[in-house]
């Protein structure tokens, strides 16, 4: 019984560990590839949020160049609007000089929008009136003619690019529209020699690098202005395209710095690091987990083993045990002069644990042997051990010459007093030959058995209380004489007992076979006797012991 | 209610009914080397704090043996132990192993 739970449970725990097919795959590698699977999600993070970063900041540089456009483009209506009213202003006076002087006079010059405002005839080639500097466009009357055609042409301004000569300007020709004007009002504004400005650091502007170039083109020769000493733009730029007047300016701007702050252009190195240092530490991690469990592994394998080795070794210690018990229990009794004596033994069949079951025949002199049989409490090697100490203390009283009664009074005190929780049934009888008696002391025991020619019975004696049970009651010896022969079996109560039986239908079934085989020999006597009273179903040990004499 | 079965043969059914100081242990089956350990084990609280007396109703008990009979001898080391109404096989067993002195019987 006790055997079966333990497999079960070696078992259950061997279920329990899980099996890993043996892989060649070391923790190393593992780790590597667990590092570099970090490494790689972390790149693609950085080039996502790199992504990101350069998407927001161009986003950010087309808001500023569009705002940015947007100024510039606002500067037209108010160049536009001196314009449109020095038109009607001519239209009105009938091209008065004077007034027009006088009105020009608030445009021109430092500090002012322009640096020339003059009056023409629409298809003039020269103007009529002009206030502050001469205008550049006079030189080229083919240019003057075609601007002003496309001025009549449009109900805004047409612009042109002066950008040729050593002082270039910028041209605005404004013509009333609907056809009835006889005027084209021209101004020019001038532009730094070299295009080159700067802007004020407390503009909004400033953070910004620009080229601002007349037309669709971005070529050199329509530059406008800059802030840069080359050109063109490098890096990150953005360009727009705002309608002037009748024409078109092209604004580009680049950074000069990160325009999103500098959170957004640090995350990305800052993923970097983290996203590189925690692969890597996810890799060591991993390493050392997987290192372990591969040890755990291998030491579950081991356990397992362990556990069949454990299994085995137990098999064997109870082979020892049993073996040792029959060793404990001598095959040739001690030699008792004038009598002959056998014994058997015969573990029972309920679990492997070996019973607490004994005999000894200790010879005691001239003709005089102490027979034993006992029966120790419980299974086991506990009871086995028990049984060995109360077998040798026998032995050692017996060597005192105690009576039985007092071998079985020590007994008892010594199990009190070793705290065992066992006790043991235990029937001491020394039989006598010489002397022709035999003396019996029972503690628990079931009677031996007396078979001589004429018959055979039970030999009646005091029952003390098993040997480890306190009792008040003190064991007695019963001397009864010895016949001239007989044979004397003594036994345990594996031998008479079955189940549903009263014990002494057992006993009687003893009596009956041992006085059907007394004639026996000895050694075949105790095998008869076997074979009738125990069959295959026997749970308990039995222990026969039995001295047969002739005087 | 309690049930012993072991893998084999007997069963064994314990009942416990606990009294003023003391207690009655109704066995009904069989009692043998296969299930004597599970009655020890039963009866495991009265060794720790043992009752003012013990009684062992045998009535329904058809067989004892000698592993049977060891727990009864451990039970009667703690506390007065009586054994009501056993039957004449245990009765028998009681007699021939000297503890009828140890656990008086009660009819």
């Amino acid at each position: 019984m006790g055997e079966a739970e333990e497999r079960t449970d070696a078992a259950s725990l061997i279920d329990q560990v899980p099996h890993q097919p043996s892989r060649g795959i070391t923790p190393m590698a593992w780790a590597l590839t667990g590092a570099v699977f970090g490494l790689v999600i972390t790149s693609i993070l950085v080039a996502v949020s790199w992504n990101r970063f350069d998407e927001d900041e161009n986003r950010l540089l087309s808001v500023r160049v569009r705002e940015a456009g947007l100024v510039v483009a606002s500067a037209v209506p108010s160049i536009q609007t001196p314009l449109v009213s020095a038109s009607e202003l001519s239209e009105v006076t009938h091209a008065s000089l004077d007034q027009f002087d006088e009105f020009a006079a608030a445009y021109v010059g430092t500090g002012r929008p322009f640096v020339s405002l003059s009056l023409w005839p629409l298809h003039g080639a020269s103007p009529i009136a002009v206030a502050g500097a001469q205008p550049e466009l006079a030189r080229q009357p083919t240019a003057a003619s075609a601007l002003f055609t496309r001025a009549a042409a449009t109900s805004t301004l047409g612009v042109i690019g002066l950008l040729g000569s050593s002082s270039p300007r910028l041209g605005y020709a404004y013509v009333a529209p609907g056809g009835g004007s006889k005027f084209a009002v021209y101004a020019e504004s001038s532009l730094p020699h070299d295009r080159r400005s700067a802007i004020a650091s407390s503009s909004v502007f400033s953070d910004l690098n620009y080229a601002i170039f007349l037309g669709r083109s971005e070529a050199a020769a329509s530059l406008l202005s800059t802030n840069v000493p080359t050109l063109p733009l490098t890096g990150r730029r953005y360009a727009t395209v705002v309608p002037f007047g009748g024409n078109e300016i092209t604004l580009e701007m680049a950074p000069r710095a990160i325009l999103s702050g500098a959170l957004s252009a640090d995350i990305r190195w800052i993923l970097a690091v983290v996203g590189g240092a925690f692969s890597l530490l996810a890799g060591f991690v991993v390493e050392r987990l997987l290192r372990q469990r591969r040890n755990a592994v291998t030491l579950a394998g081991q356990l397992a083993g362990v556990f069949q080795d454990n299994k085995r070794l137990l098999t064997e210690q109870r082979q020892l045990a049993v073996n040792l018990q029959h060793a404990l229990l001598p095959d040739v009794l001690s030699d008792v002069p004038g009598a002959e004596t056998a014994a058997r033994y015969l573990p029972g069949v309920l679990g492997m644990e070996i019973g607490g079951d004994w005999y000894d025949v200790i010879a005691m002199g001239d003709h005089k042997a102490l027979l034993v049989v006992g029966d120790v409490s419980g299974r086991g090697l506990h009871a086995a051990t028990v049984m060995a100490s109360l077998r040798f203390a026998i032995r050692a009283y017996a060597a005192q010459h105690d009576a039985p009664a007092d071998i079985l009074t020590k007994l008892s005190t010594l199990m009190v007093l070793e705290g065992t929780d066992s006790f043991a049934t235990v029937l001491c009888v020394v039989v006598d030959i010489g002397g022709r008696e035999m003396e019996v002391a029972n503690a628990g025991h079931l009677p031996p058995l007396l078979v001589t020619r004429d018959g055979g019975d039970f030999m009646p004696a005091e029952v003390g209380v098993p040997v480890g049970v306190v009792s008040t009651k003190p064991y007695e010896s019963t001397v009864v004489p010895l016949p001239a022969e007989g044979t004397l079996v003594l036994y345990t109560d594996g031998l008479v007992e079955r189940r549903g039986e009263i014990l002494d239908a057992g006993l009687a079934r003893l009596k009956a076979a041992a006085l059907a085989e007394r004639d026996a020999s000895l050694e075949d006597f105790l095998t008869a006797l076997l074979r009738q009273l125990t069959n295959d179903d026997a749970g308990d040990d039995t222990a026969l012991l039995a001295v047969r004499w002739q005087s | 209610m309690a049930e012993l079965e072991d893998g084999s043969d007997s069963m064994l059914d314990i009942t416990i009914d606990r009294e003023m100081g003391g207690a009655v242990v109704h066995l009904t089956g069989e009692l043998d080397m296969s299930n004597a350990d599970g009655l020890r084990h039963a009866l495991d609280p009265f060794l720790t704090v043992p009752p003012d007396y013990l009684v062992f109703d045998l009535e329904a008990l058809a067989f004892m043996d000698s592993s049977g009979i060891a727990v009864l001898v451990e039970m009667a080391r703690v506390t007065p132990v009586t054994l009501r109404k056993p039957s004449r096989i245990i009765s028998r067993v009681i007699e021939l192993t000297g503890v009828s002195d140890l656990m008086p019987t009660e009819p």
